[in-house]
């Protein structure tokens, strides 16, 4: 279930880590853990944590997109007084 | 009292000089039902009960929706000069209550004669309907007075209207479906729910109404 | 007094209920007993799976078949096999202080530090035929009833619910804090047709744009939470969920109201008799139509939406206030913000104009 150092980063001593490794990265160890034996992944998730994470993420970006709505109104007003100075 | 009883007479007398707008509401449950009786031949309680207050609510706030429309004209101006808000709202409300009830009635009429009714109940269904064209009556004549405000009145007593009616609704659809079973189940706490919901919006709108008549 | 307190506050108790929430571990529980049925009168070998256990070998630890309040079975043997597996060894009697020939009975564990824990239905014991006051006659003697008390006290061990139920500090409060920012948002609508202040309307508005953002957060937050638990995203069967709804359309149709009244001091008085009316909707919407349902999947059903007993320990009142509060004042916050925005550009849109 846990994915060791050098299986998430197998060619990481020496090379140049540029944004598309990353990604392959990235992809590589999600197809990791969906690849696992399916009764190992139910035993580890049967504590749902993901559920925790899920709900606190989702009051996150609700909280950043109001966020970025008040941000951009006070845009709209700092564009008006240079508009108007 | 008297300024009342006359504003409800105004109100009847509006109401006969637009035939149309009552012929409209009667063609609307006629047709409905018909439509539904050319599309479902036998269907059970839950979908009967779903169909007829479906149709009661709009044939409801069809009826109300135009009830300050009158109004912008000032043609009655100087009669609710001498009316105060309250007054008007009472006899709005009374006068719209019984304009559901009659309207509520013939749909149920409507709907005995073309499709198999399976009310056991009759009184508690009655109940039911006398309950629910106040509830209506009452809500949907305050909304449609704010939505009057607007410049789109149909449209907005229906989106103002639909959620503030949901409680009572819900209530109402309980009352019914209580209404099919041979022993009425204990339908005493929606009742007090109804007749809860109705005195504090009767008491609000009254408080209310003289702020949205003001201009 | 510190200027804006309440927003430290805030932060100090958001602080708090997300680290306090994710970091304090749940209690253990059983997660799996193998066999579920067997034959009374036979010696069982039972495989316990357990969750958030860490065994030793040589740990004391007591394994119980509860057959009622006074009369148990003990294990005879124990073995740990792994931190989270034991196995237990049981002489099943051949006739059960039971009246029922085939019932569920709950699966005890006693054992140092972690206290003990059960589980519900664990084993489904079938008798081959009934004999009440023998069996009570016959009932060997053991210390059933005398069972450890945690050293610490931790998040309840719920089935089905597992680690998501720290979802509580979290789903929950957006409801609350909704609730709480509409009555605010009543109340300054109210002193605005008092007084025709139109600061009032801005802040009552600015209550009801967060109240709406909590609202759609709660539905969201409770959605993924209804998927890892109940299966679904989404069931009108579910009371809470349907009113919850509505009173979001509720708010929605505020919104459109405004917009759709061009006259400053119209729209406002307009819309605060409106939020009146809808906020008497929401109250009986989100508190006393759930109380009228005969079953919900919310915890606290039949009768009552909140909870309490069995639902919201001690443990998890420590946390679950502060949160509730925090949270309330956060959503304060927010609503602060918007409505200093809004003054601002009020303030220019005069200026300029």
């Amino acid at each position: 279930m846990y994915l060791h150092h050098h299986q998430l980063f197998p060619f990481y001593n020496g090379m140049k880590v540029n944004i598309l490794a990353s990604i392959f990265f990235l992809i590589a160890s999600f197809e990791e853990l969906s690849a696992k034996d399916p009764i190992d992944v139910a035993i580890h998730s049967s504590g749902k944590i993901y559920l925790v994470v899920g709900t606190l993420a989702v009051i996150f970006i609700g909280i950043v997109l109001y966020l970025f709505s008040i941000d951009r109104q006070i845009t709209n007003i700092e564009n008006q007084i240079k508009d108007n100075e | 009292m008297k300024s009342i009883w006359a504003l409800i007479q105004l109100e009847f007398r509006m109401e006969m000089r637009r035939k149309y707008a009552l012929g409209g509401a009667f063609l609307y449950v006629l047709s409905t039902v018909f439509i539904i009786y050319a599309s479902l031949q036998n269907f059970k309680e839950l979908p009967w009960n779903a169909l007829f207050w479906i149709v009661a609510l709009f044939i409801a706030v069809n009826a109300v929706a135009k009830s300050f429309a009158s109004e912008q004209d000032g043609t009655q101006l100087f009669l609710y000069q001498m009316a105060s808000g309250v007054e008007v709202i009472l006899a709005k409300m009374i006068y719209n209550t019984l304009l559901i009830f009659v309207l509520f009635t013939l749909a149920l009429l409507a709907f005995m004669l073309f499709l198999a009714i399976p009310v056991m109940h009759y009184g508690l269904f009655m109940t039911a309907i006398v309950l629910g064209s106040f509830g209506l009556g009452i809500v949907l004549t305050f909304i449609s007075s704010i939505a009057n405000k607007t410049d789109s009145s149909a449209v907005f007593t229906a989106v103002l209207g639909f959620p503030v009616l949901l409680p009572i609704l819900l209530s109402l659809i309980k009352l019914t479906q209580a209404s099919f079973m041979l022993e009425a189940e204990s339908v005493g706490n929606d009742i007090v729910i109804l007749l809860a919901i109705d005195t504090i919006l009767v008491g609000l709108i009254l408080i209310l109404f003289p702020l949205v008549w003001k201009d | 007094m510190i200027k804006n307190w309440w927003k430290y506050l805030a932060v100090v108790l958001i602080l708090y209920c997300i680290v306090v929430g994710i970091m304090r571990p749940l209690n253990p529980g059983i997660l799996q007993v193998t066999p579920i049925s067997f034959q009374s009168g036979t010696t069982q070998e039972l495989i316990i799976g357990t969750y958030n256990t860490n065994f030793e070998p040589q740990q004391s630890i007591d394994a119980f078949i509860k057959i009622n309040d006074a009369y148990g079975i003990q294990n005879t043997k124990l073995e740990v096999l792994a931190p989270n597996e034991l196995k237990a060894t049981f002489d099943i009697p051949a006739k059960l202080p039971n009246i029922l020939k085939r019932q569920g009975y709950s699966l005890i564990l006693s054992a140092d530090k972690v206290g003990s824990f059960a589980r519900p239905n664990a084993v489904t014991i079938v008798q081959k035929d009934l004999d009440l006051d023998g069996a009570m006659a016959a009932w060997p003697s053991n210390d059933f009833g005398n069972f450890k008390r945690p050293e610490k006290l931790n998040f309840p061990f719920r089935a089905i619910l597992y680690e998501s139920l720290r979802n509580l500090f979290y789903h929950v409060p957006m409801w609350f804090g909704m609730t709480f920012l509409l009555m605010g948002s009543l109340g300054y609508a109210v002193r605005y047709l008092m007084t025709n202040k139109s600061s009032f309307d801005t802040i009552s508005k600015s209550m009801i744009q967060i109240a709406v953002l909590y609202g759609i957060l709660g539905c969201a937050t409770g959605s993924i939470w209804a998927r890892g638990t109940w299966g679904t995203w989404w069931t009108f069967q579910e009371i809470k969920l349907t009113v919850s709804a509505v009173t979001l359309l509720l708010y929605f149709a505020y919104f459109l109201l405004r917009s759709a009244i061009d006259d400053e001091a119209k729209r406002a008085r307009i819309s605060a008799v409106y939020n009146i009316i809808s906020f008497v909707a929401a109250i009986f919407l989100l508190f006393v139509l759930p109380r009228m349902v005969e079953s919900s999947l919310h915890p606290g059903n039949g009768g009552n939406p909140g909870f309490g007993g069995e639902d919201l320990d001690n443990t998890l009142r420590t946390v679950f206030y502060p949160a509730v509060i925090g949270w309330t004042l956060l959503g304060f916050w927010l609503a602060q913000l918007t409505y200093r925005t809004e003054l601002l550009k009020d303030y220019f849109l005069e200026k300029y104009d």
